[in-house]
């Protein structure tokens, strides 16, 4: 049996990110990119179906630029059995839209009979992805899912779906497309011995011109024309001070003193505080009078 | 597949969700607002809901017009989500009409349909945008990355349908609107051999309680409430106030409490009037999701925990000691009214 799993790079959700008006720059500080978290979970779905079933061989797949080596390094030192790295010049910058496309090339030769990924980047929100390669392979799709059963006899794969606090226990004939959800569990990690033996591991790259793509049968179909701060949106002035130096400036915006809320911070007897509470409460119209 | 529309398009298809059986969501009440808004005087909004069994003169609808219309899609086949089927109406519906836009809103289901209506028709999907806006042959999406720290404004000719689920920021004033909405009831015959995807079975939550992204008010607990049973008390708390019950992804991975009540990057962004975060100490992901609150209050026995530095009101304590007592007090005061 072979699952794919398509894991993307991200920026890391502890990058601390800003728009500096005044330049016009979109600012990081702690800047690190990391596999996206529900593609660990798509990958542990995976090496979780294998120890069940005889016979699997998992896939790990990324689009992106050179760096993005580092995520399938990590998906074979967690376990999987070979990665790919669609890599080329003409794939960067690709909204999801486009990158499904290129994946749903590379994809329709070689037959998968699962294809799993998380089921949207932490960074965009995006969750065209699985979708997208559903439509694009005729595959099966289920959405959100945890907790997969492969049934080879049967060929068919089992899913709790969690939606909106209600679970759907779904079924649905092979091959299908699986968008992985977060489960109640940790995702397996990488042993020292296994993360060193990947790292010496060679990455078999895909070009554009190999899945059939030239500039001018791709692109995206939208235009970032503006970036600003939410900060910006809400009016509220950022703090400029002639005097700070920038490592202060730099402590504001990592502590949200920018955010413009003025704190009351009560140190009382839980007593005084309960008051208080409901004081601030009633003034604030949360409660009635 | 590129559907084309007509440039001069100006319709809007909503799809949108009732809460017990008769009202509008909350979440569909703001994207009627933002439909409207974008529709203007000459535009029209079609505003669609599925059920199987929807007592359709009962139906309070608000923020429609007589440019406007509602369309009742009604099938037995629609008494449980299923994602096949939703996806196979929706689609049809909207080749049929051809709308510049289709909205929907944020719920987990609403996000798994627009996700793969955008895939079926090979549609531009802008995942949870913020506010939409058109000037002449240009919709604009914003939308907020990275976790809420940064925004996008993203731009779309119209030259296609676009799909978008709205997380609504701005608070629109809700439109001025003559008339009566058209309404249209069509009951739909479903072949059951649609469903490619079997439901097994279905496991509904243990109480039917208010949730986050429905509420004004968010009372919400992390690791500090060191337990299930714990939530209780913010539950108490919550009901006093009118609220729902949130959750940190510590609460949630730990079992305490439903992923559909986390709140933060991996879980849910909402903007209520008020979140009170009790035992949460505001790891950068949490704040994600619910810094844009109008008003955010912090319960934490560390004074040092970084969700202070994003408080309007902040109390250093034992929120086993705090909530009790405020509970209580609430409790006795509305007792001797």
């Amino acid at each position: 049996m072979n699952i794919l799993v398509v894991v993307e790079q991200v920026l890391s959700t502890e990058t601390q990110v800003s728009f500096n008006q005044r330049t016009n720059q979109v600012e990081f500080r702690g800047e690190k990119y990391d596999m996206n978290l529900y593609d660990e979970y798509a990958l542990e779905e995976s090496l979780r179906i294998k120890e069940n079933t005889p016979s699997v061989k998992i896939t790990a797949l990324t689009l992106g630029p050179q760096n993005a080596e580092s995520v399938l390094r990590e998906c074979l030192a967690i376990g999987a059995d070979e990665v790919v790295h669609l890599n080329d010049e003409l794939f960067n910058g690709l909204d999801e839209y486009a990158t499904s496309t290129v994946i749903a090339a590379y994809a329709q030769q070689r037959k998968y009979d699962l294809i799993l990924c998380g089921k949207r980047r932490v960074d965009t929100g995006s969750e065209y992805i699985g979708p997208a390669l559903a439509e694009a392979l005729e595959y099966q799709f289920i959405g959100s899912a945890t907790d997969l059963q492969v049934d080879q006899k049967e060929n068919t794969v089992r899913a709790n779906q969690s939606l909106d606090g209600t679970t759907y226990i779904l079924k649905t004939a092979l091959p299908a497309v699986v968008a992985i959800e977060k489960g109640l569990y940790e995702p397996r990690y990488p042993t020292i011995k296994s993360a060193l033996i990947a790292k010496k591991k060679s990455i078999p790259k895909i070009d554009a011109k190999t899945l059939g793509f030239v500039k001018e049968n791709i692109s995206n179909k939208s235009v970032v024309v503006k970036i600003t701060s939410p900060l910006a949106l809400k009016g509220r002035a950022v703090l400029e001070s002639q005097t700070q130096s920038a490592s202060d400036r730099m402590k504001q915006i990592m502590y949200g003193l920018v955010q413009g809320r003025k704190a009351s911070i009560l140190h009382e007897q839980p007593e005084m505080a309960a008051q208080k509470l409901i004081e601030w409460l009633k003034v604030n119209g949360f409660l009635s009078q | 597949m590129l559907r084309q529309i007509n440039p001069q398009s100006r319709e809007i298809l909503v799809i949108g969700e009732l809460t017990g059986g008769k009202s509008l969501s909350k979440l569909t009440k703001s994207t009627i607002i933002e439909a409207k808004n974008l529709a203007g005087r000459e535009g029209e909004v079609y505003l669609c809901l599925l059920g199987a069994n929807i007592r359709t003169s009962e139906v309070a609808i608000e923020y429609l017009g007589e440019n406007d219309h509602v369309l009742y899609l009604i099938s037995p086949m629609f008494g449980q989500y299923n994602n096949d089927i939703y996806n196979n109406v929706i689609c049809q519906l909207i080749d049929q009409m051809k709308p510049y836009l289709v909205m929907l809103t944020t719920t987990d289901i609403a996000r798994n349909l627009a996700s793969r209506v955008a895939a079926r028709l090979g549609a531009p999907y802008v995942a949870e945008c913020t506010a939409v806006t058109r000037l002449e042959r240009k919709l604009t999406f914003e939308k907020f990355i990275y976790g809420n720290q940064l925004v996008n404004y993203i731009q779309y000719a119209l030259a296609e349908t676009v799909i978008t689920t709205l997380n609504s920021r701005r608070k629109l004033s809700p439109p001025d609107v003559k008339g009566q909405p058209e309404i249209q009831v069509l009951e739909l015959e479903i072949d059951p051999d649609e469903v490619v995807c079997r439901l097994e079975e279905v496991i509904h939550p243990q109480q039917d309680r208010l949730r986050v992204e429905e509420a004004e008010i968010v009372v919400s607990g992390g690791r500090g409430l060191r337990g299930s049973e714990n939530f209780r008390l913010l539950e108490d708390f919550a009901d006093l106030l009118g609220g729902a019950v949130g959750a940190s992804r510590a609460a949630v991975d730990a079992g305490w409490r439903p992923r559909s009540d986390q709140v933060g990057q991996t879980g849910k962004t909402i903007r209520p009037r008020l979140y009170i975060a009790c035992g949460i100490s505001g790891a950068i992901q949490h704040l994600a999701g619910m810094k844009e609150s109008d008003k955010i209050v912090a319960i934490n026995k560390d004074e040092t925990a970084p969700i202070f530095k994003y408080a309007d009101m902040g109390i250093v304590g034992d929120l086993f000691e705090v909530i009790p007592q405020v509970v209580e007090r609430i409790a006795n005061n509305r007792k001797a009214v």
